[in-house]
């Protein structure tokens, strides 16, 4: 009895999360004088959408954007969280817990309420319309949550292995390269895929910062291509498919350690 | 040990050095901001990129006493409450679900969180497309087994906008929900279940005698950064109805964003936001000291 219904609450649940992936992805397949009839099953099936997409609209631009500033998010995500996490979890030193307080702030602080000032600043800097901005701001977002993650993968690194590398003569920074740097490398992937997940998926700031067409990230060149065509569902549909693949196909490869990192996190 | 061992001016000024770039790059980001929106706040500034002249408080009389903006907070707290509570729900029930060993479980656990990962703007048209008013397959179901007589554009219904705004939102985030709570239950002592079961108690009073009260830390996390990021949702509902249809959804982030953007009033928006960040720091000190989990 009990077991019955555990099965149906979990059909239930199995089906809210695959249902739209479902729908969404086999629309994207079917002709276009097919695709606005509820069936379920197509049969017929079509890569028109996705040919046009490219070659109709700005989709690869767009796309090549949003690689761009995905890829310098990560890198410069990584390249700042593991030094400070390195200090933060393995040092001591005077403003340690407020240095952590400060980080933590920005973690829940309401970005959006900084939309405005943030677009004014970028505009001093003119760096309006231009993917530094969102490169910059975007690091900014997956910073401090990285440095949260990577507290539970610092805390599985024994300290008697720095001690032992202290004594063998390696200085803090070799310790952190040759030592420490190889034993949590699951960890690094964790918050490189964040950075990479963050820019990827980020809408607000780059609907607001970048004013030009040719610089749109594809969250933004989508909801353009959604809103000028809104019955072109099969570019929507095929557009829609297109984003998600790389974050699907970046998840298959580290979702283990995502989750496991995330999971190492919470519970501090 | 830690390293502090040598006392040479190096090694001393090696964590400050470590740590400041992700500090200069907040400092520079978030705060140069928050100073800019400060000073924003006492100045009639109209257009970005323009300057107003100072007018004191006029701004703050402007926000406090407009209607508009009391009302966004009345949206603010429907949806916050709203995804609060449907996201808790499904996160406990799947959590619970996905708490015991195995391989296909452990495939699940990782997979489940697909929804969370994906972009706003995918989410938006997965859902656009399924409750969409004219050909949208849920319109079509309820059709064909006589629910409703004739499609509903439930995203464009001034009534139905914000419940199913909410359960979209719910359907992003209750993944992130769900691992962290999964991540509390995983440090639970089964012992106590085992000796719960000795005891004779029930599922139902084993979870609201060990599970739920084990997880009173983590529910005041998520209860407070939980709120503040949904408080803080703004590209769905943009994407979705812009706040509309007729100021239905016009949450307060939604409302900051028009006025600026749209009626060009940056003082007003930046007054806007401080009276809001102001309620929002009220709301996380109260938090903190009404809702923090006892030590035993």
């Amino acid at each position: 009895m009990v077991r019955a219904g555990r099965l149906i609450v979990a059909i239930v649940l199995l089906l809210l999360i695959v249902f739209p992936f479902y729908w969404v992805i086999s629309s994207s397949f079917k002709p276009t004088n097919q695709i606005l009839k509820p069936e379920f099953f197509p049969h017929s099936f079509t890569l028109e959408h996705y040919r046009q997409l490219f070659a109709q609209t700005a989709y690869k631009h767009n796309l090549l954007n949003s690689v761009l500033v995905a890829a310098a998010t990560l890198a410069f995500s990584v390249a700042v969280v593991i030094p400070a996490s390195f200090a933060i979890y393995r040092m001591k030193f005077l403003g340690r817990s407020l240095v952590f307080r400060l980080i933590l702030a920005t973690y829940i602080f309401p970005g959006i309420l900084l939309l405005v000032p943030v677009y004014q600043m970028m505009s001093t800097l003119h760096l309006v319309d231009s993917l530094w901005s969102l490169i910059i701001i975007n690091v900014t977002f997956a910073a401090p949550f990285s440095i949260w993650l990577m507290q539970g993968f610092f805390d599985s690194v024994p300290k008697a292995l720095d001690e032992a590398a202290a004594l063998d003569g390696a200085g803090p920074m070799r310790t952190l390269t040759t030592v420490i740097l190889p034993l949590i490398r699951p960890g690094i992937a964790t918050i490189a895929i964040y950075g990479f997940i963050t820019s990827w998926t980020e809408y607000s700031f780059a609907s607001v910062l970048i004013t030009s067409d040719a610089l749109r990230t594809l969250p933004v060149g989508l909801k353009a291509i959604m809103g000028q065509y809104t019955v072109r569902w099969g570019w929507t549909t095929a557009g829609a498919v297109l984003t998600l693949l790389p974050v699907v196909l970046f998840f298959a490869l580290f979702g283990k350690f995502f989750v496991r990192g995330l999971t190492a996190g919470a519970v501090k | 040990m830690e390293f502090a061992g040598k006392r040479s001016g190096w090694s001393k000024l090696l964590p400050y050095a470590l740590v400041a770039p992700i500090i200069a790059w907040i400092l520079t980001t978030i705060f140069w901001p928050l100073g800019t929106v400060t000073r924003e706040s006492f100045y009639n500034t109209g257009f970005v990129g323009t300057q107003g002249s100072f007018i004191g408080f006029d701004n703050y009389k402007t926000v406090l006493s407009s209607g508009d903006y009391w009302a966004s907070w009345g949206k603010s707290f429907y949806w916050v409450l709203g995804n609060g509570f449907l996201q808790t729900s499904l996160a406990f029930l799947t959590a619970l679900l996905l708490n015991r060993p195995g391989r296909l479980i452990s495939f699940f656990r990782t997979w489940m969180i697909i929804p969370w990962i994906i972009p706003t703007i995918v989410v938006a048209i997965f859902w656009q497309w399924i409750f969409n008013g004219s050909y949208g397959i849920l319109n079509h179901a309820l059709v064909s087994i006589g629910i409703i007589d004739k499609p509903i554009n439930l995203i464009g219904d001034t009534a139905w906008s914000m419940p199913i705004l909410i359960f979209i939102n719910t359907w992003h985030w209750f993944p992130f929900m769900t691992i962290i709570v999964l991540a509390g239950l995983t440090i639970i002592d089964r012992e106590m279940y085992e000796a719960a079961d000795v005891d004779g108690a029930g599922k139902w009073k084993q979870f609201w005698t060990i599970t739920f009260p084990s997880l009173g830390k983590i529910m005041f996390a998520l209860g407070l950064v939980g709120t503040l990021w949904s408080f803080n949702v703004f590209d769905l509902i943009e994407i979705l109805t812009s706040g509309g249809p007729a100021g239905a959804t016009t949450t307060v982030p939604l409302y900051i964003y028009q006025i600026a953007f749209e009626n060009f009033h940056i003082g007003q928006a930046s007054a806007a936001s401080i009276v809001t960040a102001a309620c929002l720091l009220i709301f996380v000190g109260l938090f903190i000291k009404f809702g923090s989990p006892k030590d035993e």
